[in-house]
């Protein structure tokens, strides 16, 4: 196969498959370093903070939480939309970057993954904690039951239900496929000993042979065409919570499209902002290479752009309609009591991604690093200003109110944080990060000795 | 090595060593358990445990009576007519009594007065019936006693006393006939008894006043309904001044545009923004000490007008010239009235009536007011008599001096010499401490009692619960006194049928005009007072007050949620936001925009005047030089821990011996630096423009009767959809409020806060915007704050608006709120799990949600959140058994009461007869003394609601959204010349 000398090799310093298999397994080798037991251990203690918050808010009740008569929802859904569209670089990466045939996705999907996984986790915390009769929550399953009651099929908070269910679902399943080889590798490399048995057990009997690979790359597939739409459908379901509302602010037909960019935006941030301290700290630079963050950031300005254009289409839209409460919702979220989380929005989603129209800060681990986390705040104020700035002040002056979190919310938050770390530090330990048998597939071809060769031949 | 006997042996030793071993053998069968012993231990078990559970419950049986009695049905309400009196206002009431217990009050609609109104406090007084703090049993000095020691040892000491030395009975105004017999016979015993009159507000200058022209004490008759042209200097009659009940009723006579097109033209000069300068037309803002100048000008513009005699000039002729002329020309249909509580002021206002041709119009003396008869100079006189040791005895009925007695009177000083006091009182007040003997007195709806209100107009009390405590009403007390023994309802029973009524059998020997009295709760004797005013004579009142005040003035009112403070131990009432300021749980030097930002001062900033310290309220409408602040605060609530509510501001004013003055002049305000969250239910006071409250002046409404509801007819030609309407084939439930008759008094939200079981939440969860009632009333400010005279006010209630296409009902995911079949938007509190998502997007916001457990409902231990002892086994005696008490978690809101619609329809079905409309009154509507709230089936074409629907003025709030509501509004229409307020923006969809 031919592949272009000006192409960045995807794998550098020249690997063989068993330097590959040595480099991806070499974390989970051996005991764990001090800077592991460190992480988890705070990872820990936010969960237990977490964790003392949550019941507190099951206990006492969501008066525990800042919010009021007028704002229903606060942190709680913020954080919700947040972790959930966090989640969505993953299924992008591996599902849609796979129909599209995208090699570089190799070596970070399996990441990605995880990370969806765990997001949705923490995601799907809140929706339940939120509600005041947690107990009763099994309420929005469609279930037969005597009293001949059924769910509400017109509201998008049960959308969500599915909608959240399924990806979860998926995603897990696809994440797992892509890990089967993987683990079967892990396996074959223990001696004989409890782990060996229990990834024995999770290997499925893998034995490499064609045809498991045969089947391998089929299901990987129909997970792919399964995961793509999901990745479009999920946020805007969750988008639906606001757009089918009456709220100015919330009642925005350009919610969908522009939530799905969000999460994408938001989400690649998230993977940029983890792998560049992983690749680091695993020692992947090899795998994780420069090219592969500017791959990312070039999806970032894409999407940050999109959510730009989306913001001003609000703006112009509540201008051009002509309906006071719409115009008054806009002007307050730019000038009401909350204009700083919008400027922070605005500010960190709009402005800081278009540096990446340089590539020297597209290819700056620093800067792409500190990018990252601004859109990771500016993501998290987005969905702020989108429901708490719209609730505050809504049709009747009597009932505006303002809404500040509680200590117990602010809990629940890094209990969420908490999850996701230790379940992420797990993670690394226990799971190659890198999807080592990926990796090896684009090695003949993207291997920085391939493309050196490729180079040779040219001359 | 090993033995074995057997190939068996010798396999099974492989094994295990020692599986030759018998014992181990039958371990283990034995302990391996098949099916049938795991169902025989688990059978087992299930019984012992069924048995063990059930024999430790003690057995309790529910023994039903051998005679059922007639009333008490289980599960149907009785009412039962009585009469709230409390000292201040009379208001004749019916109560409903469910199972023995009270749980609700409703105004007495045989009452020509009220019409069948109530006000906060009357609906609110119930809850005072299931106080805890109440005192239990009769005391001496701090000892539990019994009623007949009680009694022998105050016999012994009241025939101890001497006869030169006085016992004084201090009571708050008795209006009762058969308590003044009583009285009588107190009197004949003991000749040396005095009855001292110590009201909780004095309105000694008014009766003083009279007695100058009448020649008795009186408070004349005053009829807001016959008035064209009502001035009112600083008197809030809508909201605290003498019955304003039966004021507002009146009032609204002449406020309705739907039946007459008559409306009267109301102004008022007052230093502070009050419940009734905020209705009125004209609104003029004076300091409290300029008020007896601006009433002299007024009297000399009037004089110069109709030709009468002048008094000196006083400077403000040219201000009052707009207010003269207009009243001159209504002559004989204006009414003035005044707060003053100087004899020589009110002079001036009865000479202003008197050239206006009212005395026998718009003021009548044919019946006069038995309320609030207490003379100030008696009080101080008692108070020096004291002093002197010319007094043997004190005996205490239902006054609470030492919260009542103006504040350069101390009463612990005072009776510290006295060798009998005796505090008769249904609440644990302040005089308790101080005296020898509290004799626990029965809550109204405990007892027997007759009441006349105003010449010829009586009213009857009577018991709707056994005592609960071991409590008796004053006849009870003090009859034995004098050594009778007789029931009380004999005795006002004989009272009544020798002096106000024949007792004669009317259809039957069973139907006695007593019982048909007792039945109606209220009677009409033609008996009329034949008083007879002389003309005024100037020079009686040339020598009139002439201080000047001071350059900062302190004004103190009364609150229209507390009044007097009497009820201050009152949840709902200190729960409820005050209608102007929008703030409860506490009171607070309210102060002019102006002045707080001369002074620096933010809304909570804590400031000192005297020693008081309170924090500042903010108060567009006030006057520049005025702090005002509430009266009836500073008293301790005990349940369920003692807390005091607010300070009480007494001390800042100064007494002479000649009268209580409500005003004072202040000097030196420290500001502390400290500051205090003040607990309101509105933040923001502005309607952004919004078509919310739609109004018009009087004018354009004559021209065009749609006039400021323009946008209704272009919001209605808009309502399409490609959906299909739901029909509604049998009724259609709506509601209608008249904003125009609405004053803003909150009885309905007390009244909605009783029916409902809606929970108190407290101060604490006040401030977090936390609050729980069912039905709001929203106050916006319009025009410019800077301008305290221009400044105008309007309200709206706002409750659940029952959409008939409800936002809240189609995102519920649980579909615990959704549509009746009757146009009611329903809750299913057992249904809903708490998101709160019906709650973000409902345009009105008028869901509340159970944010703890408030009520006690939740089943998880050691989490309810009841700060002000709601959930106590007594207070919850007033729950209405037919509405749900929510638990935690769930969303709730306003229902139409529907429990009274389903009560209705159910009878009506019984019957097999139609409803009619008006048999379903909601407890908003039936509460509202201004009737301003209807309620009926707007697919019946007779009813009210569906005449209303039709009304130019109706229209839905924010209609444009198109969700269809079931409560429509009637615009505001104000007398004033034109309308100036900058058009409402309304645009919705292009």
């Amino acid at each position: 196969m031919y592949i272009s000398p000006i192409r960045e090799p995807l794998v550098t310093g020249s690997k063989s498959y068993k330097q590959v298999t040595d480099d991806i397994t070499k974390p989970m080798d051996g005991k764990p370093g001090r800077l592991w037991f460190v992480g988890l251990g705070l990872a820990l203690l936010a969960l237990m903070l977490g964790g003392v918050a949550i019941f507190v808010t099951v206990w006492d009740g969501i008066g525990s939480w800042g919010l009021n008569r007028t704002i229903g929802w606060g942190w709680g859904i913020t954080n919700f939309v947040w972790w959930v569209g966090i989640g969505h670089a993953g299924t992008f990466i591996s599902a849609i970057l796979l129909l599209f045939r995208q090699k570089w996705r190799t070596s970070i999907n399996r990441s990605a993954e995880a990370m969806t996984i765990f997001a949705v986790m923490c995601a799907g915390l809140f929706p339940l904690l939120h509600m005041g009769r947690l107990p009763l929550g099994f309420f929005v399953f469609p279930y037969p039951n005597t009293r001949d009651l059924w769910v509400n099929f017109n509201s998008p908070l049960l959308w969500d239900v599915f909608a959240i269910s399924t990806y979860f679902m998926v995603s897990l399943l696809f994440w797992y496929m892509g890990l089967i080889p993987d683990i079967a590798t892990i396996r074959d490399r223990l001696k004989r000993s409890f782990k060996k048995k229990v990834y024995a057990v999770l290997s499925f009997g893998w034995t490499g042979s064609a045809r498991h690979w045969a089947r391998h790359e089929s299901m990987s597939l129909i997970l792919a065409g399964l995961a793509a739409p999901l990745v479009l459908s999920v946020h805007s379901i969750v988008s639906m919570d606001f757009a089918t509302s009456v709220i100015p602010g919330w009642h925005t037909t350009i919610f969908p499209p522009y939530f799905v960019a969000g999460a994408v935006f938001s989400g690649f941030a998230m993977v940029l902002t983890l792998m560049i301290i992983t690749r680091k700290a695993l020692n992947l630079q090899n795998y994780i290479t420069v090219g592969h963050v500017e791959s990312m950031n070039k999806v970032i300005i894409a999407t940050g752009s999109i959510v730009g254009i989306a913001y001003i289409t609000e703006l112009f839209m509540a201008w051009y309609s002509g309906v006071v409460y719409e115009r008054f919702a806009f002007v307050n979220r730019a000038f009401g009591p909350y204009w700083w989380a919008y400027w922070i929005m605005m500010t960190c989603n709009v402005i800081t991604p278009q540096l990446f129209w340089f590539k020297k800060i597209r290819r700056n681990l620093a800067a792409t690093f500190i990018i990252s986390i601004f859109v990771n705040i500016g993501m998290w104020f987005e969905r702020f200003v989108i429901i708490v700035t719209s609730l505050h002040r809504d049709f009747l002056p009597s009932s505006w109110a303002m809404y500040s979190p509680t200590w117990v919310e602010v809990g629940v938050y890094l209990g969420t944080f908490g999850l996701f770390f230790t379940l992420f530090f797990l993670f690394i330990r226990f799971f190659p990060v890198v999807a080592i048998a990926e990796v090896k597939s684009v090695l003949r071809s993207s291997g920085e000795n391939f493309v050196r060769k490729g180079v040779e031949n040219e001359k | 090595m090993k033995y074995w006997k057997s190939l068996e042996e010798y396999n099974n030793a492989e094994e295990k060593d020692n599986a030759h071993s018998p014992t181990e053998k039958r371990v283990k069968s034995v302990l391996k358990s098949d099916r049938r012993d795991f169902l025989k231990l688990f059978g087992f078990g299930v019984a012992s445990a069924a048995v063990m559970a059930s024999c430790e419950r003690p057995v309790k049986k529910a023994i039903p009576l051998l005679i059922q009695p007639e009333e008490i049905r289980p599960g149907v309400s009785s009412f039962y007519a009585s009469t709230y009196y409390n000292g201040g206002e009379a208001v004749p009431v019916l109560v409903k009594v469910r199972d023995g217990r009270p749980i609700k009050i409703e105004g007495n609609e045989q009452c020509q007065l009220t019409n069948g109104g109530t006000s906060a406090q009357v609906q609110a007084s119930l809850l005072n019936l299931y106080d805890e703090s109440r005192p239990k049993n009769p005391t001496f000095n701090g000892v539990e006693i019994s009623w007949s020691d009680a009694n022998r040892a105050i016999i012994e000491k009241l025939d101890s006393i001497p006869d030169e030395k006085d016992i004084i009975f201090l009571t708050h105004t008795i209006i009762s006939p058969s308590i003044k017999l009583v009285i009588d016979k107190l009197a004949k015993k003991y000749p040396n008894i005095k009855v001292v009159i110590l009201d909780s507000v004095s309105y000694s200058g008014l009766r003083e006043a009279y007695r100058e022209i009448v020649g008795v004490s009186a408070i004349p008759f005053y009829r807001f309904d016959k008035a064209k042209t009502i001035v009112s200097f600083g008197a809030d009659f809508l909201g605290t001044w003498i019955t304003p009940t039966a004021y507002t009723n009146q009032y609204v006579q002449n406020r309705k545009l739907q039946h007459s097109q008559q409306l009267s033209k109301h102004i008022q000069y007052e230093s502070v923004l009050s419940l009734s300068g905020s209705n009125a037309d004209d609104r003029y803002v004076i300091k409290p000490s300029e008020q007896h100048k601006y009433i002299r000008s007024l009297f000399n513009r009037i004089a110069e007008l109709t030709n009468n005699p002048v008094l000196p000039r006083a400077g403000f002729e040219k201000e009052v010239e707009n207010t003269a002329q207009l009243l001159v020309k209504s002559k004989s249909e204006s009414l003035v009235v005044a707060s003053s509580n100087n004899k020589d002021v009110q002079l001036v206002v009865f000479g202003i009536n008197q050239m206006l041709g009212s005395m026998g119009t718009t003021i009548s003396l044919d019946n006069e007011l038995k309320l609030y008869q207490g003379r100030d100079t008696d009080i101080f006189s008692f108070a020096k008599n004291c002093e002197e040791g010319a007094v043997g005895a004190v005996v205490c009925y239902d006054s609470n001096p030492a919260y009542n007695l103006p504040s350069s009177i101390n009463f612990k000083e005072l009776i510290k010499d006295i060798k009998l006091t005796i505090n008769i009182t249904s609440q644990n007040d302040e005089t308790n401490p101080f005296c020898q003997f509290v004799l626990p007195l029965n809550h109204y709806l405990e007892s027997w009692n007759d009441y006349e209100v105003a010449s010829g107009m009586y009213s009857l009390s009577q018991p709707t619960i056994h005592p609960i405590f071991n409590s008796k009403d004053i006849h009870q007390i003090l009859l034995p006194w004098v050594g009778e023994q007789v029931k009380t309802h004999d005795f006002i029973k004989d009272y009544w049928i020798s002096n106000i009524i024949d007792n004669q059998a009317l259809e039957n020997s069973f139907v006695t005009s007593w019982k048909r009295v007792l039945s109606n709760g209220v009677f009409y004797s033609e008996k009329k007072n034949n008083l007879k005013n002389k003309l005024l004579d100037t020079d009686l009142i040339l020598n009139s007050v002439d201080e000047s005040g001071g350059e900062l003035e302190f004004q103190a009112y009364h609150s229209v949620a507390l009044g007097d403070g009497k009820l201050a131990n009152n949840p709902w009432l200190q729960e409820l936001p005050d209608p102007v300021s929008k703030i409860c749980w506490d009171n607070y030097f309210s102060v002019a925009p102006s002045l707080a930002q001369k002074n620096r001062w933010k809304q909570g900033d804590v400031i000192e005047i005297k020693g008081v310290r309170l924090p500042v309220c903010i108060q567009p409408g006030q006057h520049e030089d005025v702090i005002a602040a509430a009266l009836g605060y500073g008293r301790t609530m005990l349940t369920p821990d003692p807390e005091t509510i607010g300070k009480n501001v007494k001390h800042l004013l100064n007494n002479s011996s000649t009268g209580i003055c409500y005003y004072a002049s202040i000097s030196n305000v420290k500001t502390t630096g400290i500051t205090y969250e003040l607990a309101t239910t509105q933040m923001h006071h502005n309607m952004e423009g919004r078509a919310l409250i739609r109004e018009t002046s009087f004018n354009e409404y004559l021209k065009d009767a749609a006039s400021g509801n323009e946008m209704h007819e272009i919001v209605e030609h808009h309502h399409t959809s490609l959906y299909k309407k739901h029909e509604f084939k049998g009724h259609h439930w709506a509601m209608f409020i008249d904003l125009n008759s609405c004053t803003g008094c909150n009885a309905c939200v007390v009244a909605c806060s009783a029916e409902n079981n809606v929970p108190v939440v407290g101060r604490d969860e006040v401030r977090r915007s936390h609050e729980m009632h069912w039905l709001r009333i929203d106050r916006y400010y319009t025009q410019s704050p800077n301008d305290p005279s221009k400044i105008s006010v309007v309200r709206q209630p706002v409750m659940c608006q029952h959409c008939d296409n409800a936002p809240c009902e189609n995102v519920c995911p649980v579909a615990a709120t959704n549509h009746s079949s009757e146009g009611i938007n329903q809750m299913a509190y057992n249904r809903c799990i708490g998101t709160r998502y019906c709650n973000n997007n409902c345009p009105y916001k008028v869901r509340r949600f159970n944010w703890y457990d408030y009520t006690g409902a939740d089943s998880i231990p050691f989490n309810r959140k009841d700060a002000t002892g709601m959930t106590s086994d007594l207070k919850r005696l007033v729950l209405n058994p037919d509405v749900t008490v929510r638990a935690k978690g769930v969303i709730e809101k306003c229902s139409f009461c529907i429990q009274r619609i389903q009560e209705k329809k159910l009878e009506a079905k019984k019957l097999a007869s139609h409803l009619k409309d008006g048999d379903i009154q909601t407890a908003c509507q039936q509460a509202c003394p201004a009737k301003a709230i209807i309620f009926g089936d707007i697919n019946d074409p007779k009813s009210e609601v569906s005449q209303l629907i039709k009304d130019p003025r109706a229209y839905h709030l924010l209609e444009e959204l198109h969700t269809l509501p079931s409560v429509g509004y009637l615009t505001k229409v104000r007398n004033v010349e034109s309308h100036n307020s900058i058009k409402p923006k309304y645009k919705n969809h292009s």
